[in-house]
Protein backbone atom coordinates (compact mmCIF):
# COMPACT_ATOMS: atom_id res chain seq x y z
CA UNK A 1 0.00 0.00 0.00
CA UNK A 2 1.05 3.12 -0.68
CA UNK A 3 2.03 5.63 1.95
CA UNK A 4 0.12 8.05 -0.13
CA UNK A 5 -3.46 7.32 0.04
CA UNK A 6 -4.76 8.96 2.99
CA UNK A 7 -8.30 9.62 3.85
CA UNK A 8 -9.55 12.45 1.56
CA UNK A 9 -12.38 13.28 4.32
CA UNK A 10 -11.30 14.79 7.41
CA UNK A 11 -13.68 12.75 9.48
CA UNK A 12 -15.62 10.40 6.88
CA UNK A 13 -18.57 8.69 8.57
CA UNK A 14 -17.49 5.58 9.88
CA UNK A 15 -20.39 3.67 8.42
CA UNK A 16 -19.26 4.47 5.08
CA UNK A 17 -16.01 2.45 5.70
CA UNK A 18 -17.54 -1.19 5.08
CA UNK A 19 -16.11 -2.00 8.49
CA UNK A 20 -12.03 -1.87 6.56
CA UNK A 21 -9.80 0.35 8.27
CA UNK A 22 -5.96 1.49 7.63
CA UNK A 23 -5.31 1.82 4.22
CA UNK A 24 -8.24 -0.13 2.78
CA UNK A 25 -10.68 1.96 4.62
CA UNK A 26 -9.02 4.90 3.01
CA UNK A 27 -9.15 3.57 -0.21
CA UNK A 28 -13.15 3.39 -0.10
CA UNK A 29 -13.28 7.23 -0.61
CA UNK A 30 -10.91 6.98 -3.76
CA UNK A 31 -12.27 3.89 -5.76
CA UNK A 32 -16.22 5.82 -5.70
CA UNK A 33 -13.99 8.76 -7.00
CA UNK A 34 -12.11 7.10 -9.20
CA UNK A 35 -15.07 5.45 -10.36
CA UNK A 36 -16.65 9.03 -11.01
CA UNK A 37 -13.59 10.32 -13.14
CA UNK A 38 -13.12 12.95 -9.91
CA UNK A 39 -9.04 11.65 -9.64
CA UNK A 40 -6.13 13.50 -11.30
CA UNK A 41 -3.73 11.10 -13.24
CA UNK A 42 -1.09 10.41 -10.05
CA UNK A 43 -4.03 9.77 -7.65
CA UNK A 44 -5.32 7.29 -10.39
CA UNK A 45 -1.90 5.65 -10.57
CA UNK A 46 -2.10 4.79 -6.71
CA UNK A 47 -5.46 3.79 -7.02
CA UNK A 48 -4.22 0.96 -9.89
CA UNK A 49 -1.52 0.59 -7.92
CA UNK A 50 -3.00 -0.63 -4.57
CA UNK A 51 -5.89 -2.31 -6.23
CA UNK A 52 -3.13 -4.43 -8.37
CA UNK A 53 -2.00 -5.89 -4.80
CA UNK A 54 -5.63 -6.30 -3.15
CA UNK A 55 -8.01 -8.49 -3.70
CA UNK A 56 -10.69 -6.86 -1.63
CA UNK A 57 -10.04 -3.60 -3.07
CA UNK A 58 -9.94 -4.19 -7.16
CA UNK A 59 -13.53 -6.43 -6.67
CA UNK A 60 -15.08 -2.76 -5.30
CA UNK A 61 -13.21 -1.12 -7.73
CA UNK A 62 -14.77 -3.34 -9.95
CA UNK A 63 -18.14 -3.06 -8.41
CA UNK A 64 -18.11 1.27 -8.70
CA UNK A 65 -17.09 0.50 -12.50
CA UNK A 66 -20.13 -1.45 -12.98
CA UNK A 67 -22.36 0.58 -10.91
CA UNK A 68 -21.19 4.14 -13.10
CA UNK A 69 -21.67 1.59 -16.14
CA UNK A 70 -25.51 0.76 -15.18
CA UNK A 71 -26.40 4.01 -14.10
CA UNK A 72 -25.56 5.55 -17.76
CA UNK A 73 -28.98 2.81 -19.05
CA UNK A 74 -30.85 5.69 -16.67
CA UNK A 75 -29.27 9.08 -18.24
CA UNK A 76 -32.21 11.23 -19.30
CA UNK A 77 -32.58 12.52 -22.95
CA UNK A 78 -32.65 15.95 -23.64
CA UNK A 79 -36.98 17.21 -23.05
CA UNK A 80 -38.96 17.11 -26.15
CA UNK A 81 -39.14 20.35 -27.47
CA UNK A 82 -43.60 20.53 -27.09
CA UNK A 83 -42.48 20.76 -23.18
CA UNK A 84 -39.70 22.75 -23.85
CA UNK A 85 -42.29 24.99 -25.73
CA UNK A 86 -45.45 24.81 -23.05
CA UNK A 87 -42.67 25.85 -20.54
CA UNK A 88 -41.79 29.02 -22.29
CA UNK A 89 -45.36 29.90 -23.10
CA UNK A 90 -46.27 29.90 -19.15
CA UNK A 91 -43.24 31.96 -18.00
CA UNK A 92 -43.87 34.31 -20.58
CA UNK A 93 -47.66 34.68 -19.32
CA UNK A 94 -46.02 34.92 -15.62
CA UNK A 95 -43.73 37.22 -16.59
CA UNK A 96 -46.24 39.30 -18.33
CA UNK A 97 -48.43 38.94 -14.74
CA UNK A 98 -45.42 40.08 -12.56
CA UNK A 99 -45.04 43.22 -15.12
CA UNK A 100 -49.02 44.06 -14.95
CA UNK A 101 -48.55 43.47 -10.86
CA UNK A 102 -46.08 46.00 -11.01
CA UNK A 103 -48.10 48.91 -12.28
CA UNK A 104 -50.50 48.32 -10.21
CA UNK A 105 -48.31 48.55 -7.05
CA UNK A 106 -46.78 51.42 -8.14
CA UNK A 107 -50.36 53.01 -8.40
CA UNK A 108 -51.07 51.78 -4.89
CA UNK A 109 -47.87 53.61 -3.95
CA UNK A 110 -48.86 57.16 -6.28
CA UNK A 111 -52.73 56.88 -5.21
CA UNK A 112 -53.05 54.71 -1.77
CA UNK A 113 -54.64 51.26 -1.77
CA UNK A 114 -57.70 52.76 -0.02
CA UNK A 115 -58.23 54.36 -3.65
CA UNK A 116 -58.87 51.38 -5.64
CA UNK A 117 -61.40 49.56 -3.05
CA UNK A 118 -63.46 52.43 -2.55
CA UNK A 119 -63.19 53.70 -6.56
CA UNK A 120 -63.10 51.23 -8.65
CA UNK A 121 -64.27 53.22 -11.47
CA UNK A 122 -61.58 56.04 -11.77
CA UNK A 123 -59.24 52.97 -11.38
CA UNK A 124 -60.23 51.39 -14.15
CA UNK A 125 -60.54 54.64 -16.12
CA UNK A 126 -56.88 55.05 -14.64
CA UNK A 127 -55.29 51.89 -15.48
CA UNK A 128 -57.02 52.43 -19.44
CA UNK A 129 -55.31 55.79 -19.88
CA UNK A 130 -52.05 54.72 -18.58
CA UNK A 131 -52.23 51.50 -20.75
CA UNK A 132 -53.34 54.13 -23.60
CA UNK A 133 -50.44 56.52 -23.03
CA UNK A 134 -47.79 54.04 -22.90
CA UNK A 135 -48.98 51.64 -25.62
CA UNK A 136 -49.37 54.92 -27.68
CA UNK A 137 -45.97 56.81 -26.33
CA UNK A 138 -43.69 54.42 -25.25
CA UNK A 139 -41.04 53.07 -28.54
CA UNK A 140 -41.71 49.31 -28.01
CA UNK A 141 -40.90 46.80 -30.47
CA UNK A 142 -43.83 44.04 -30.62
CA UNK A 143 -42.48 40.45 -30.03
CA UNK A 144 -43.40 40.04 -33.89
CA UNK A 145 -41.45 42.57 -34.93
CA UNK A 146 -38.11 41.71 -32.87
CA UNK A 147 -38.40 38.27 -34.30
CA UNK A 148 -37.97 39.82 -37.77
CA UNK A 149 -40.55 42.14 -38.95
CA UNK A 150 -43.86 41.31 -39.89
CA UNK A 151 -44.13 41.58 -44.11
CA UNK A 152 -47.72 42.74 -44.37
CA UNK A 153 -46.99 42.35 -47.90
CA UNK A 154 -46.59 38.50 -47.52
CA UNK A 155 -49.49 36.42 -49.62
CA UNK A 156 -51.05 35.09 -46.51
CA UNK A 157 -54.43 35.19 -44.76
CA UNK A 158 -54.35 38.23 -43.16
CA UNK A 159 -52.98 38.11 -39.63
CA UNK A 160 -50.93 35.23 -39.76
CA UNK A 161 -47.54 36.14 -38.96
CA UNK A 162 -45.29 35.46 -41.81
CA UNK A 163 -41.65 35.35 -40.16
CA UNK A 164 -38.35 36.61 -40.91
CA UNK A 165 -36.26 35.45 -43.98
CA UNK A 166 -35.63 32.46 -42.01
CA UNK A 167 -38.10 31.60 -39.71
CA UNK A 168 -36.09 28.52 -38.31
CA UNK A 169 -33.43 30.02 -37.35
CA UNK A 170 -35.83 33.12 -35.07
CA UNK A 171 -37.74 29.99 -33.40
CA UNK A 172 -37.78 26.55 -33.36
CA UNK A 173 -41.04 24.82 -35.12
CA UNK A 174 -43.13 23.18 -32.14
CA UNK A 175 -45.72 22.05 -34.46
CA UNK A 176 -46.95 21.33 -38.15
CA UNK A 177 -50.32 20.96 -39.57
CA UNK A 178 -51.52 20.56 -43.10
CA UNK A 179 -54.43 19.27 -44.90
CA UNK A 180 -53.94 16.82 -47.99
CA UNK A 181 -55.00 18.70 -51.21
CA UNK A 182 -56.44 17.94 -54.59
CA UNK A 183 -53.67 15.85 -57.21
CA UNK A 184 -50.60 18.15 -58.35
CA UNK A 185 -51.74 20.72 -56.01
CA UNK A 186 -49.32 21.63 -52.58
CA UNK A 187 -51.41 20.60 -49.45
CA UNK A 188 -51.14 24.31 -47.75
CA UNK A 189 -48.90 23.75 -44.48
CA UNK A 190 -48.75 25.48 -41.18
CA UNK A 191 -45.58 25.42 -39.14
CA UNK A 192 -46.02 26.78 -35.58
CA UNK A 193 -43.08 28.20 -34.05
CA UNK A 194 -42.19 27.75 -30.77
CA UNK A 195 -42.36 30.99 -28.81
CA UNK A 196 -44.11 32.95 -26.23
CA UNK A 197 -47.41 33.94 -28.36
CA UNK A 198 -48.45 31.72 -31.14
CA UNK A 199 -46.59 32.38 -34.50
CA UNK A 200 -47.71 30.77 -37.60
CA UNK A 201 -46.04 30.57 -40.83
CA UNK A 202 -48.67 29.06 -43.57
CA UNK A 203 -48.61 28.40 -47.15
CA UNK A 204 -47.82 26.03 -49.56
CA UNK A 205 -44.08 24.17 -49.33
CA UNK A 206 -43.70 26.47 -52.72
CA UNK A 207 -43.74 29.27 -50.18
CA UNK A 208 -39.95 30.31 -49.47
CA UNK A 209 -40.99 30.40 -46.00
CA UNK A 210 -42.75 27.50 -45.61
CA UNK A 211 -39.92 25.82 -46.68
CA UNK A 212 -37.57 27.34 -44.77
CA UNK A 213 -39.29 25.97 -41.57
CA UNK A 214 -39.47 22.81 -42.57
CA UNK A 215 -36.04 22.44 -43.66
CA UNK A 216 -34.84 23.58 -40.30
CA UNK A 217 -36.74 20.46 -38.56
CA UNK A 218 -34.62 18.12 -41.32
CA UNK A 219 -31.45 20.34 -40.34
CA UNK A 220 -32.05 20.54 -36.45
CA UNK A 221 -33.55 16.74 -35.90
CA UNK A 222 -32.12 16.01 -33.27
CA UNK A 223 -34.18 18.96 -31.41
CA UNK A 224 -37.62 17.49 -32.96
CA UNK A 225 -40.02 15.28 -32.94
CA UNK A 226 -39.86 12.06 -34.69
CA UNK A 227 -43.85 13.13 -36.03
CA UNK A 228 -42.59 16.60 -36.87
CA UNK A 229 -39.75 15.31 -38.71
CA UNK A 230 -41.36 12.76 -40.82
CA UNK A 231 -44.19 15.30 -41.81
CA UNK A 232 -41.55 18.15 -42.66
CA UNK A 233 -39.75 15.23 -44.73
CA UNK A 234 -42.88 14.22 -46.37
CA UNK A 235 -43.53 17.96 -47.29
CA UNK A 236 -40.73 18.69 -48.54
CA UNK A 237 -40.37 15.87 -51.05
CA UNK A 238 -41.91 17.68 -54.19
CA UNK A 239 -38.62 19.77 -53.83
CA UNK A 240 -36.67 17.73 -53.60
CA UNK A 241 -34.91 18.93 -56.68
CA UNK A 242 -33.59 21.99 -54.74
CA UNK A 243 -29.81 21.73 -53.73
CA UNK A 244 -30.71 22.60 -50.58
CA UNK A 245 -33.85 20.20 -49.99
CA UNK A 246 -32.19 17.03 -51.56
CA UNK A 247 -28.97 18.00 -49.19
CA UNK A 248 -31.01 17.98 -46.55
CA UNK A 249 -32.86 14.64 -47.26
CA UNK A 250 -29.35 12.72 -47.49
CA UNK A 251 -28.29 14.15 -43.51
CA UNK A 252 -31.85 12.97 -42.74
CA UNK A 253 -30.99 9.75 -44.59
CA UNK A 254 -27.42 9.64 -42.85
CA UNK A 255 -28.19 10.74 -39.56
CA UNK A 256 -31.49 10.77 -38.52
CA UNK A 257 -32.30 8.24 -35.55
CA UNK A 258 -35.91 6.76 -36.31
CA UNK A 259 -35.79 4.21 -38.84
CA UNK A 260 -39.16 5.71 -39.96
CA UNK A 261 -37.97 8.83 -40.78
CA UNK A 262 -35.20 7.50 -42.75
CA UNK A 263 -37.28 5.48 -44.91
CA UNK A 264 -39.67 8.59 -45.86
CA UNK A 265 -36.39 10.06 -47.00
CA UNK A 266 -35.64 7.45 -48.76
CA UNK A 267 -38.52 7.44 -51.04
CA UNK A 268 -38.03 10.74 -50.85
CA UNK A 269 -35.07 10.79 -52.99
CA UNK A 270 -36.52 7.86 -55.33
CA UNK A 271 -36.64 9.58 -58.81
CA UNK A 272 -34.86 12.62 -58.11
CA UNK A 273 -32.25 13.16 -60.50
CA UNK A 274 -28.75 11.07 -59.44
CA UNK A 275 -25.89 13.52 -57.77
CA UNK A 276 -22.87 11.98 -56.12
CA UNK A 277 -24.17 13.09 -52.67
CA UNK A 278 -27.01 10.86 -53.13
CA UNK A 279 -25.37 7.98 -54.08
CA UNK A 280 -22.90 8.14 -51.05
CA UNK A 281 -25.34 8.98 -48.82
CA UNK A 282 -27.08 5.48 -50.22
CA UNK A 283 -23.83 3.67 -50.03
CA UNK A 284 -23.27 5.17 -46.46
CA UNK A 285 -26.67 3.81 -45.24
CA UNK A 286 -26.03 0.43 -47.23
CA UNK A 287 -23.19 0.19 -45.31
CA UNK A 288 -24.01 1.76 -41.83
CA UNK A 289 -27.80 1.38 -41.37
CA UNK A 290 -28.73 -0.99 -38.65
CA UNK A 291 -32.50 -1.42 -40.23
CA UNK A 292 -32.60 -3.66 -42.36
CA UNK A 293 -35.62 -2.10 -44.13
CA UNK A 294 -33.87 1.04 -44.65
CA UNK A 295 -30.96 -1.23 -46.02
CA UNK A 296 -33.57 -2.92 -48.58
CA UNK A 297 -35.09 0.26 -49.69
CA UNK A 298 -31.29 1.95 -49.87
CA UNK A 299 -30.26 -1.06 -52.19
CA UNK A 300 -33.28 -0.60 -54.34
CA UNK A 301 -32.26 2.82 -54.20
CA UNK A 302 -29.01 2.06 -55.79
CA UNK A 303 -30.12 -0.17 -58.63
CA UNK A 304 -32.34 2.37 -59.96
CA UNK A 305 -29.76 4.84 -60.19
CA UNK A 306 -27.23 2.37 -61.86
CA UNK A 307 -29.59 1.39 -63.92
CA UNK A 308 -30.62 5.14 -65.05
CA UNK A 309 -27.12 5.57 -66.18
CA UNK A 310 -25.22 6.60 -62.72
CA UNK A 311 -22.10 4.04 -62.67
CA UNK A 312 -20.68 3.21 -59.40
CA UNK A 313 -16.80 3.37 -60.49
CA UNK A 314 -15.01 4.18 -57.21
CA UNK A 315 -13.30 1.49 -55.49
CA UNK A 316 -14.32 2.37 -52.17
CA UNK A 317 -18.13 2.32 -53.43
CA UNK A 318 -17.35 -0.94 -55.16
CA UNK A 319 -15.85 -2.00 -52.09
CA UNK A 320 -19.50 -1.35 -50.11
CA UNK A 321 -21.57 -3.02 -52.20
CA UNK A 322 -19.23 -6.08 -52.33
CA UNK A 323 -19.18 -6.44 -48.37
CA UNK A 324 -22.72 -5.74 -48.46
CA UNK A 325 -23.05 -8.78 -50.67
CA UNK A 326 -20.76 -10.71 -48.41
CA UNK A 327 -21.64 -9.80 -45.14
CA UNK A 328 -24.98 -8.16 -44.95
CA UNK A 329 -27.23 -10.48 -42.61
CA UNK A 330 -30.18 -9.61 -45.10
CA UNK A 331 -30.69 -12.21 -48.10
CA UNK A 332 -32.14 -9.76 -49.98
CA UNK A 333 -29.76 -6.97 -49.56
CA UNK A 334 -27.18 -9.61 -50.40
CA UNK A 335 -28.71 -10.84 -53.46
CA UNK A 336 -29.46 -7.08 -54.76
CA UNK A 337 -25.95 -6.03 -53.89
CA UNK A 338 -24.59 -8.84 -55.85
CA UNK A 339 -26.72 -8.18 -59.17
CA UNK A 340 -25.67 -4.39 -59.38
CA UNK A 341 -22.14 -5.50 -59.32
CA UNK A 342 -22.99 -7.97 -62.08
CA UNK A 343 -24.74 -5.00 -62.97
CA UNK A 344 -21.56 -2.90 -63.15
CA UNK A 345 -19.16 -5.37 -64.49
CA UNK A 346 -21.09 -6.07 -67.20
CA UNK A 347 -21.00 -2.98 -68.41
CA UNK A 348 -17.41 -2.38 -67.86
CA UNK A 349 -16.78 -5.88 -70.05
CA UNK A 350 -16.02 -7.92 -67.29
CA UNK A 351 -17.43 -11.08 -66.05
CA UNK A 352 -17.90 -11.53 -62.39
CA UNK A 353 -19.80 -15.09 -60.45
CA UNK A 354 -22.25 -14.26 -57.98
CA UNK A 355 -21.33 -15.69 -55.17
CA UNK A 356 -23.32 -14.50 -51.91
CA UNK A 357 -21.65 -15.92 -48.62
CA UNK A 358 -24.67 -16.06 -46.67
CA UNK B 1 -42.65 27.46 -4.03
CA UNK B 2 -41.59 27.09 -0.49
CA UNK B 3 -37.92 28.69 0.86
CA UNK B 4 -36.65 31.86 -0.56
CA UNK B 5 -33.11 31.40 -1.96
CA UNK B 6 -32.80 34.93 -2.78
CA UNK B 7 -30.64 35.69 0.63
CA UNK B 8 -28.19 33.25 -0.39
CA UNK B 9 -27.53 34.42 -4.13
CA UNK B 10 -24.83 36.36 -5.40
CA UNK B 11 -22.23 34.42 -2.59
CA UNK B 12 -18.60 34.69 -3.23
CA UNK B 13 -17.25 31.95 -5.07
CA UNK B 14 -13.84 31.84 -5.81
CA UNK B 15 -13.48 28.57 -7.67
CA UNK B 16 -15.96 28.35 -11.13
CA UNK B 17 -14.82 25.50 -14.30
CA UNK B 18 -13.61 26.77 -16.57
CA UNK B 19 -16.89 26.91 -19.39
CA UNK B 20 -19.03 28.32 -16.87
CA UNK B 21 -16.27 31.00 -16.41
CA UNK B 22 -15.52 31.52 -20.09
CA UNK B 23 -19.35 31.85 -20.42
CA UNK B 24 -19.81 34.01 -17.85
CA UNK B 25 -17.00 36.26 -18.96
CA UNK B 26 -18.25 36.26 -22.59
CA UNK B 27 -18.74 39.52 -23.35
CA UNK B 28 -22.10 38.60 -24.89
CA UNK B 29 -24.07 37.24 -21.50
CA UNK B 30 -22.63 39.71 -19.49
CA UNK B 31 -24.54 42.11 -21.25
CA UNK B 32 -27.48 40.47 -21.43
CA UNK B 33 -26.82 39.95 -17.32
CA UNK B 34 -26.45 43.78 -17.09
CA UNK B 35 -29.26 44.68 -19.56
CA UNK B 36 -31.72 42.04 -17.58
CA UNK B 37 -30.94 43.62 -13.80
CA UNK B 38 -31.34 47.00 -16.12
CA UNK B 39 -35.41 45.93 -16.55
CA UNK B 40 -34.91 44.60 -19.65
CA UNK B 41 -37.27 41.94 -20.65
CA UNK B 42 -36.41 41.18 -23.47
CA UNK B 43 -32.20 40.48 -22.32
CA UNK B 44 -33.79 38.13 -19.40
CA UNK B 45 -35.88 35.73 -22.05
CA UNK B 46 -32.46 35.82 -23.94
CA UNK B 47 -30.44 33.98 -21.12
CA UNK B 48 -33.99 31.82 -20.00
CA UNK B 49 -33.42 30.52 -23.68
CA UNK B 50 -30.21 30.25 -23.63
CA UNK B 51 -30.14 27.78 -20.55
CA UNK B 52 -33.84 26.10 -20.24
CA UNK B 53 -32.82 23.06 -21.89
CA UNK B 54 -30.39 21.83 -19.56
CA UNK B 55 -32.35 23.25 -16.87
CA UNK B 56 -35.79 21.51 -17.84
CA UNK B 57 -33.65 18.24 -18.39
CA UNK B 58 -31.96 18.23 -14.60
CA UNK B 59 -35.43 19.32 -13.80
CA UNK B 60 -36.62 16.45 -15.59
CA UNK B 61 -34.46 13.69 -14.59
CA UNK B 62 -34.56 14.86 -10.60
CA UNK B 63 -38.36 15.21 -10.67
CA UNK B 64 -39.17 11.79 -12.63
CA UNK B 65 -42.54 13.82 -13.85
CA UNK B 66 -42.92 16.15 -16.80
CA UNK B 67 -45.75 18.12 -14.69
CA UNK B 68 -43.64 18.67 -12.08
CA UNK B 69 -40.15 19.64 -14.49
CA UNK B 70 -42.56 22.14 -15.88
CA UNK B 71 -43.04 23.53 -12.52
CA UNK B 72 -39.70 23.49 -11.59
CA UNK B 73 -39.10 25.35 -14.59
CA UNK B 74 -41.42 28.27 -13.71
CA UNK B 75 -40.41 28.40 -10.32
CA UNK B 76 -36.75 28.22 -10.99
CA UNK B 77 -36.95 30.87 -14.24
CA UNK B 78 -39.44 33.07 -11.79
CA UNK B 79 -37.07 33.23 -8.62
CA UNK B 80 -34.33 33.97 -11.09
CA UNK B 81 -36.08 36.65 -12.44
CA UNK B 82 -37.37 38.40 -9.03
CA UNK B 83 -33.31 37.97 -8.17
CA UNK B 84 -31.50 38.88 -11.29
CA UNK B 85 -30.50 42.15 -9.60
CA UNK B 86 -28.42 40.21 -6.35
CA UNK B 87 -26.24 38.51 -8.69
CA UNK B 88 -22.88 40.14 -8.61
CA UNK B 89 -20.83 38.36 -11.05
CA UNK B 90 -18.80 36.39 -8.20
CA UNK B 91 -19.63 32.89 -10.14
CA UNK B 92 -20.90 31.96 -13.49
CA UNK B 93 -24.67 32.78 -14.09
CA UNK B 94 -24.93 29.00 -14.78
CA UNK B 95 -23.64 28.17 -11.10
CA UNK B 96 -26.19 30.75 -10.38
CA UNK B 97 -29.09 29.26 -12.13
CA UNK B 98 -28.54 25.82 -10.91
CA UNK B 99 -28.24 26.74 -7.63
CA UNK B 100 -31.83 27.90 -7.65
CA UNK B 101 -33.05 24.79 -9.73
CA UNK B 102 -31.37 22.94 -7.01
CA UNK B 103 -33.12 24.46 -4.61
CA UNK B 104 -36.36 24.38 -5.93
CA UNK B 105 -35.92 20.67 -6.82
CA UNK B 106 -35.15 19.96 -3.19
CA UNK B 107 -37.87 21.79 -1.70
CA UNK B 108 -40.07 20.02 -4.32
CA UNK B 109 -38.62 16.26 -3.21
CA UNK B 110 -38.76 17.10 0.12
CA UNK B 111 -42.69 18.20 -0.08
CA UNK B 112 -43.32 14.39 -2.04
CA UNK B 113 -41.45 12.79 -0.19
CA UNK B 114 -43.93 13.97 3.08
CA UNK B 115 -46.43 13.15 0.70
CA UNK B 116 -45.96 9.53 -1.05
CA UNK B 117 -49.32 9.82 -2.73
CA UNK B 118 -48.14 12.32 -4.96
CA UNK B 119 -45.37 9.90 -5.89
CA UNK B 120 -44.71 10.71 -9.66
CA UNK B 121 -44.55 7.76 -12.15
CA UNK B 122 -41.32 7.25 -13.41
CA UNK B 123 -40.44 8.70 -16.43
CA UNK B 124 -38.69 5.95 -19.39
CA UNK B 125 -40.31 3.25 -17.53
CA UNK B 126 -44.30 3.32 -18.16
CA UNK B 127 -45.60 0.47 -19.24
CA UNK B 128 -48.16 2.37 -21.43
CA UNK B 129 -45.21 4.04 -23.12
CA UNK B 130 -44.25 7.63 -23.54
CA UNK B 131 -43.38 9.29 -27.72
CA UNK B 132 -45.11 8.82 -30.20
CA UNK B 133 -46.21 5.73 -32.16
CA UNK B 134 -42.47 5.10 -34.39
CA UNK B 135 -40.88 5.88 -30.90
CA UNK B 136 -42.95 2.57 -29.44
CA UNK B 137 -41.38 0.75 -32.10
CA UNK B 138 -39.09 -2.04 -31.76
CA UNK B 139 -35.86 -1.26 -33.60
CA UNK B 140 -34.77 -4.02 -35.39
CA UNK B 141 -31.16 -4.43 -36.25
CA UNK B 142 -29.20 -6.78 -36.82
CA UNK B 143 -27.09 -6.21 -33.62
CA UNK B 144 -30.45 -5.88 -31.25
CA UNK B 145 -32.44 -8.14 -29.79
CA UNK B 146 -35.85 -8.48 -27.95
CA UNK B 147 -33.26 -10.13 -24.96
CA UNK B 148 -31.35 -6.95 -24.75
CA UNK B 149 -34.44 -4.74 -25.25
CA UNK B 150 -35.75 -6.73 -22.39
CA UNK B 151 -32.78 -6.38 -20.25
CA UNK B 152 -32.15 -2.30 -20.92
CA UNK B 153 -35.30 -1.77 -19.20
CA UNK B 154 -35.22 -4.40 -16.54
CA UNK B 155 -31.91 -2.55 -15.94
CA UNK B 156 -33.48 0.82 -15.94
CA UNK B 157 -36.70 -0.62 -13.66
CA UNK B 158 -33.83 -1.47 -11.05
CA UNK B 159 -31.53 2.02 -11.50
CA UNK B 160 -35.18 3.92 -10.88
CA UNK B 161 -36.74 2.01 -7.72
CA UNK B 162 -33.13 1.95 -6.19
CA UNK B 163 -32.57 5.58 -6.38
CA UNK B 164 -36.14 6.07 -4.30
CA UNK B 165 -33.85 5.03 -1.18
CA UNK B 166 -31.79 7.86 -1.96
CA UNK B 167 -32.16 11.19 0.41
CA UNK B 168 -33.32 14.44 -2.15
CA UNK B 169 -29.66 15.61 -1.55
CA UNK B 170 -28.32 11.98 -2.02
CA UNK B 171 -30.01 11.46 -5.51
CA UNK B 172 -29.60 15.01 -6.62
CA UNK B 173 -25.33 14.67 -5.84
CA UNK B 174 -25.82 11.47 -7.67
CA UNK B 175 -27.20 12.58 -10.23
CA UNK B 176 -25.75 15.82 -11.12
CA UNK B 177 -22.41 13.76 -11.32
CA UNK B 178 -23.22 10.95 -13.32
CA UNK B 179 -26.06 12.09 -15.64
CA UNK B 180 -25.47 15.48 -16.05
CA UNK B 181 -21.69 15.06 -15.82
CA UNK B 182 -20.93 18.24 -13.68
CA UNK B 183 -17.93 17.90 -11.18
CA UNK B 184 -17.93 17.95 -7.35
CA UNK B 185 -16.50 21.48 -7.22
CA UNK B 186 -19.57 22.68 -9.25
CA UNK B 187 -21.94 20.49 -7.63
CA UNK B 188 -21.19 22.14 -4.31
CA UNK B 189 -20.71 25.66 -5.92
CA UNK B 190 -24.76 24.76 -6.95
CA UNK B 191 -26.12 23.62 -3.89
CA UNK B 192 -23.95 26.18 -1.87
CA UNK B 193 -22.33 23.66 0.49
CA UNK B 194 -18.41 22.01 0.58
CA UNK B 195 -16.81 19.91 -1.69
CA UNK B 196 -16.54 17.66 1.03
CA UNK B 197 -20.31 17.21 2.12
CA UNK B 198 -21.01 16.45 -1.85
CA UNK B 199 -18.27 13.95 -1.44
CA UNK B 200 -19.90 12.51 1.54
CA UNK B 201 -23.05 12.34 -0.33
CA UNK B 202 -21.92 10.59 -3.46
CA UNK B 203 -20.37 8.03 -0.66
CA UNK B 204 -23.57 7.33 0.88
CA UNK B 205 -25.66 7.42 -2.34
CA UNK B 206 -23.13 5.29 -4.16
CA UNK B 207 -23.42 2.55 -1.11
CA UNK B 208 -26.90 2.53 -1.14
CA UNK B 209 -27.17 1.81 -4.74
CA UNK B 210 -24.85 -0.78 -4.30
CA UNK B 211 -26.75 -2.40 -1.84
CA UNK B 212 -29.99 -2.44 -3.79
CA UNK B 213 -28.36 -3.24 -7.10
CA UNK B 214 -25.95 -5.94 -5.86
CA UNK B 215 -27.78 -8.45 -7.65
CA UNK B 216 -26.80 -7.04 -10.98
CA UNK B 217 -23.42 -5.37 -9.95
Amino acid sequence: MNQKIQPLMANPPADLLDGMSGACGAMQEWLVLYAAGELDESERGEVQGHTRSCISCAALLEAEERLVELVEWAVPEMPDANLLAICRGRFSDSLDRQEQGRWVKWLKVLFGSSAFGWRPAVTAALLIIVGFVAGRMAPWQTYRERLGGVDDHMQFPAGIYTGSSSPGQASDVAAITWAPAEDNVPPNVQVRLESKEPVIVQGTVNDEKVKDALLSVLQNGADYQPDVRLQSVELLKPRCGDDDVRQAMCLVLRTDSNPAVRLKALEALRGVRATPGIQQALLQTLREDSNPGVRVEAINSLMGLVNSGAPIAAPDDVQILRDSMRTDSNNYVRLQSAAILQDLNHASGTAVAYKPER
Amino acid sequence: MGRDVGLDMGLAIPLETGASKSATKSGEEFSLIRNAQAGDRMAFEELVRRHDREVLRLAQSLMRSPEDARDVYQESFLRAYRNIGRFRFECSFYTWLYRIVTNVCLDAMRRRMSRPEDQAPVIGHDVTGGGDFFDRQPQISADASPEKNLLGSEIGEQIAAAMKHLSPRERMVFEMKHHHGLRLRAIGEMLGTTEETVKNSLFRATRKLRASLVEIL
